[in-house]
């Protein structure tokens, strides 16, 4: 057997734990949909399977966004501020007689921006990335909260509206972006150059900077990327809400962010993670919401459960990348 | 050579000192522009707002001298207030019971939180981040998921005063105190400035580290329960947001008070001070002005993207300096 | 004369199937100084982790005043009194010269550290070392000097009656040595114990009583400092092998002046760590970069390549029109192909597959079609035909580079340089760690680069295996390049040259 066949082969030897570390989302998932199912059998539908994958979708173009930052070993926590800045802004912009296309390019304009002073501190003035986007967070939401005076901004354009959720066969527009997207971002990732790059920046940046590999420009642009995320994702969430407010931008969406990402299986110690993850891992949380919505548990709970998870994920990888280690 | 080292660096004075002058300026800025503002009974009223804001960060400072961060200090907060009303107000249990309920249960999400980062390797900003919700939604629970104010006595507590001070004033001052003393004077703040320094030497050198750190988590967790408690008997109950943000807060007196993320330096008495006072003078200045509260954290997070930059800016400066130095000595 | 303070008897240790140590005999003793020298990989450092309980001797026996000892752990040898003074620098730079003293044992009065008492004792000790600082002064702001003297106080705290010290000046400017140097005499005067290990020889002549020398593991000679010349210990070092003629017909003869410059360093300076370095490197050449250990011979090449900042100096390389040009630093890497040092550090990303790590360096010169989107099938095929031909054992690409052998590691690094076909190799230590096979499969890579005329690079610790390559000498020491030597140098005058 040559070698080249043996890439075929896609991993010769599979460490259980790891593996069985790897399936538990989906077997937690598969009985979550079967509890569901069971319970109300209208869950399997067409209609509510597209209102759910809209509910998913911007979470899951966030936590793309956040996968590029996991991945070069950093950690983006003003995404949700940021979307929601860039949906509040772009739905006042409308709302003052402003063009629809033009609100669309500020929205994504703003997350671009936000985006460019995070990466610009983080790779070039060697700033810690939690503390960068940290304070890039409170700035933004406090912004939100300024500017709106922490109540709903409207004056969405019904045309704006329209166009974003457009519906091809039953399902609307926001779920092909965030497939398109997904593939797009896998097929970066995976087969172009600059996604190995990433890759290699962050597993090991020395080694990356030995390889001749411009690592620093590398991990400005996931920033970049992870901006400009949050602000399609803010196009999508002010068009499905029909308005924008800051509690879009609340710190607990975060965590529904980074989980998604780990669940899909980034890794916050950087060079791990795929666009298919990410929108798995946003899947996933959105039925587990949905689950514990059906349990009747709630807010509170739901809370508890959110934050038990994450850590347990994270823990759960931490003992993956020590098996890896230990190879 | 001497004298070249006095010789008087602008950019670099106005870096260290960075924060100091802003509070003077924004101080007398205030002063001029509102009426109120600078008199005894204003100032004296700041200080007490700011009261739980010095316990907290002093908690989230001795975490971040070992270099990690703690986010789960709101949580902690709103969970032992949540604890403590109801234990007083609803199973009207006596007061140090209930105080003690509060305490275990702040501590016990020390203890947890210094487990993850030990055991299972989490790193403290997401495993803390994890608390920080499950522990929010524990709160809530515990609290009914309603608002709950305190019974009359108890949140008299928050407006007693000694003398002019008002005594929260002064729990804030003692422990603040011994803080000082704990980071400057004794083992165990010697010890997690020395894990802040290199973890790996510390462990080297046959130091306990797992042990100092879960301890360190207890204290940040135990100010924070105090702290909590203080701010509830100020407002007299326990909001649902109660708590929410705090942590922020208090990375942001850390950073400005210039206590270094990656850990092993700053100082408590000048330290935190001046990040509680910047904060707290920019807080009560906006509100003078009128300007929605809302703004105050637009500006909290500016000033902090500012302090972390002096930072990062004065670390270059000193390695370039030392450099220059080891040359000038050959 | 007094009895040996300190024995060892017959100590070996292996670590796994390598023997470092073959029984080797130390004594030393009270109010002497013994220099324990020997080439890089003779074992000293192992003898002295031993000594301290680093490490547990395989067999043999220590006494100390007479008695047996073993220990298990560090802190047992420091009871026994035995201190060591390492080479690198294990201090909290945030934390005042008193915390770092006391850091592992803190005095406490009533739960307070008893500053008091802990200051009067390190003034006491920092004075004896002729060290005027506040006990307050943080260590951040010392220069390596002082901050050597603060580890060497730290010793000192437990009353030591040995104390080791492991190439103790190889940071420190000519003052701080003369310092460190009034220090030792008078620990020796006090009746003290001292093992000093060191790559200098002038500083055996200085300071020391007895020399010890190591090679390969066993002892190659031990006497009183007044009993030996220079010659008769860079003798001992090298032992008498007469293998150089027969090694010299494996490389090829030195290449001609006349070649084409591939690469031309000038007035190269790092402050402090290199030190005006100025070569050039013909074409089909290969250059071995000698010194010993902490001679700059690392630093060298990462300033050449960017890794590490420089303060002046110019580097040129030819461009497409054979013109040599200046090029910077940062640009260096594409151009010169770089193995470093630590493969683990800065070589691999350990959690990557072998076929990410083989083409790392490459990546914009596989893409396909797309524009910007790597061939699958080329990448393959570049990483098949490196595999084979460096024989590298690897049963899957896409297996973790962590499960690959050090020296099928180090082979896919050289994969990853070779498909570039670059002009230059810079090679820092390409046999570290491998096993005969594997270093024989490197230096044939290297003889086959020079042949097609790649010129190349390259340091080696080990001696032999360096002479086995080059055809050029160029010669560290202390920062600076002391001295060109032919193809034809003997291991003396290499050692010589490279000793000072």
């Amino acid at each position: 057997m040559s070698l080249k066949e043996s890439v075929q082969k896609k991993e010769m030897k599979v460490d259980k734990i790891s593996a069985v570390i790897t399936a538990l989302p989906f077997v937690i998932l598969i009985i979550s949909i079967i509890y569901i199912t069971s319970q109300n059998p209208y869950f399997l539908t067409l209609s509510n399977i597209s209102s759910i994958l809209l509910q998913t979708s911007s979470l899951a173009i966030m936590s793309i966004g956040m996968t590029f930052v996991l991945i070069g070993g950093g950690i983006d926590l003003s995404i949700p501020p940021v979307m929601a800045t860039a949906a509040i802004l772009g739905v006042m912009y409308m709302g003052q007689g402003g063009n629809s296309f033009v609100a669309l390019l500020l929205m994504i304009g703003i997350g671009l921006f936000c985006g460019l002073i995070n990466g610009f501190a983080i790779a070039y003035l060697n700033m810690i990335p939690f503390v960068v986007t940290f304070s890039m967070q409170m700035m933004t939401f406090g912004f939100c909260m300024w500017i709106t005076n922490s109540s709903g901004v409207t004056g969405m354009h019904a045309s704006f509206q329209r166009t974003v959720l457009f519906d091809i066969g039953g399902f609307p527009l926001p779920i092909f972006l965030m497939i398109l997207l997904m593939i797009i971002a896998q097929m970066f990732l995976k087969k172009s150059y600059m996604g190995r790059w990433l890759y290699l920046s962050g597993t090991n940046i020395k080694m990356a900077e030995v390889s001749g590999i411009p690592a620093k420009r590398t991990i400005f642009a996931t920033y970049l990327i992870s901006g400009t995320m949050a602000g399609l994702a803010g196009v999508i969430l002010s068009a499905r809400m029909n308005s924008a407010s800051a509690t879009f931008g609340e710190d607990t969406i975060v965590m529904d962010i980074v989980g998604a990402a780990v669940v899909g299986g980034a890794s916050t110690n950087g060079g791990v993670g795929t666009a298919y993850g990410a929108v798995f891992g946003a899947v996933f949380i959105t039925i587990i919401s949905n689950f514990t919505n059906m349990l009747h548990l709630s807010y509170n709970t739901n809370l508890v459960i959110k934050g038990v998870l994450i850590i347990i994920f994270v823990a759960l990888d931490m003992v993956k990348q020590g098996r890896r280690e230990a190879k | 050579m001497k004298k070249e080292k006095r010789k008087f660096h602008l950019k670099e004075f106005l870096m260290k000192y960075s924060f100091v002058i802003i509070i003077i300026l924004v101080f007398v800025y205030f002063s001029l522009v509102t009426d109120n503002f600078c008199t005894a009974g204003n100032i004296i009223s700041m200080l007490h707002t700011a009261a739980p804001n010095f316990i907290f960060a002093a908690g989230a400072a001795m975490i971040i001298v070992t270099g990690k961060v703690d986010l789960s200090i709101g949580s902690v907060m709103y969970l032992a207030t949540a604890v403590f009303t109801v234990l007083i107000e609803n199973m009207k249990i006596n007061i140090v019971s209930a105080l003690l309920g509060a305490l275990v249960a702040g501590l016990a999400v020390g203890i947890v939180n210094g487990l993850l980062v030990v055991l299972l390797k989490v790193t403290p900003m997401i495993a803390t981040m994890g608390t920080m919700i499950a522990v929010r939604g524990i709160a809530r629970t515990v609290s009914g998921g309603m608002p709950l104010s305190l019974p009359e006595n108890i949140r008299g507590l928050g407006t007693y005063k000694i003398g002019p001070i008002f005594l929260d004033i002064i729990i804030a001052f003692i422990v603040l105190i011994l803080m000082y003393i704990l980071h400057s004077r004794t083992k165990f703040g010697r010890l997690i400035t020395a894990i802040g320094n290199d973890e790996k030497i510390a462990v080297k050198l046959g130091i306990n580290v797992p042990k100092i750190i879960v301890l360190d988590f207890m204290l940040s967790a135990l100010l924070a329960t105090i702290s909590g408690l203080l701010l509830s008997f100020q407002v007299g109950g326990v909001t649902l947001a109660f708590g929410q943000g705090k942590e922020f807060t208090a990375i942001a007196i850390c950073v400005i008070g210039g206590f270094s993320m990656f850990g092993g330096t700053g100082h408590v008495l000048k330290g935190l001070p001046i990040g509680v006072m910047t904060l707290t003078i920019i807080e009560a200045g906006l509100n003078f002005m009128g300007v929605s509260p809302y703004a105050y954290q637009l500006v909290q997070g500016g000033i902090i993207f500012i302090a972390m930059y002096a930072q990062s800016y004065q670390s270059l400066v000193q390695i370039k300096k030392k450099k220059n130095e080891e040359i000038a000595e050959t | 004369m007094n009895e040996a303070i300190l024995q060892m008897r017959q100590i070996t240790k292996s670590f796994s199937a390598n023997k470092v140590l073959r029984g080797i005999d130390l004594e030393a003793y009270k109010g002497e100084v013994l220099a324990l020298i020997g080439a890089n990989g003779a074992g000293k450092s192992t003898m002295m982790n031993i000594l301290c309980g680093i490490y547990q001797e395989d067999g043999g026996e220590i006494l100390i005043d007479g008695k047996p000892v073993k220990f298990k752990h560090p802190t047992e040898a420091i009871e026994r009194g035995i201190a060591f003074v390492q080479q690198e620098m294990a201090l909290m730079p945030t934390m005042s010269i008193v915390d770092n003293l006391y850091l592992n044992n803190f005095q406490t009065k009533g739960g307070l550290i008893d500053y008091k008492k802990s200051k009067r004792k390190c003034v006491e000790v920092l004075k004896k070392l002729g060290c005027n600082y506040s006990p307050d002064t943080l260590v951040g702001s010392l220069g390596a000097g002082d901050r050597q003297l603060v580890q060497i106080s730290r010793a000192l705290l437990s009353n030591p009656q040995i104390i080791i010290f492991d190439e103790a000046t190889s940071s420190l400017t000519l003052p701080e040595k003369e310092r460190l140097f009034k220090v030792i005499e008078q620990l020796r005067r006090e009746n003290v114990a001292i093992i000093y290990i060191t790559h200098m020889m002038d500083e055996i002549f200085t300071i020391c009583q007895r020399v010890m020398v190591l090679r390969g593991g066993i002892t190659a000679g031990k006497d009183l400092v007044s009993n030996v010349t220079h010659a008769d210990l860079v003798q001992m070092m090298i032992g008498d092998k007469v293998k150089e003629l027969t090694e010299k017909n494996s490389k090829s003869a030195a290449v001609s002046k006349e070649a084409p410059v591939v690469m031309k360093v000038e007035h190269l300076t790092r402050k402090g760590v290199v030190d005006d370095i100025s070569f050039e490197i013909h074409e089909g050449e290969v250059v071995g970069l000698w010194g010993l250990m902490g001679a700059g011979r690392t630093e060298t090449v990462r300033c050449i390549t960017g890794l590490d900042p420089i303060d002046e100096g110019t580097i040129y390389i030819p461009d497409r029109d054979a013109q040599l040009k200046q090029v910077s630093p940062k640009k260096m890497i594409g151009n010169v192909a770089i193995v470093t040092e630590d493969r683990r550090v800065d070589g691999l990303a350990l959690e990557m597959s072998v076929k990410d790590n083989m083409t790392s360096a490459n990546l914009k010169n596989l893409t396909g079609r797309i524009p910007g989107f790597i061939d699958k099938k080329k990448e393959l095929d570049v990483c098949e035909t490196y595999i084979r031909r460096l024989e590298t054992k690897v049963a899957n690409l896409n297996q973790p580079i962590s499960t690959l052998s050090g020296g099928n590691q180090q082979k896919v690094i050289l994969g990853r340089w070779l498909q570039k076909k670059l002009k230059i190799f810079i090679l820092d230590e390409p046999t570290r760690g491998l096993d005969i096979g594997a270093k024989a499969d490197v230096m044939k890579v290297i003889r086959e680069l020079s042949e097609k005329g790649t010129a190349v690079l390259v340091i080696m610790s080990d001696i032999d295996e360096l002479m086995s390559v080059s055809q050029r000498y160029l010669v560290m020491h202390n920062g600076r390049l002391v001295q060109e030597l032919p193809g034809g140098a003997t291991q003396t005058e290499l050692m010589a040259a490279a000793l000072q």
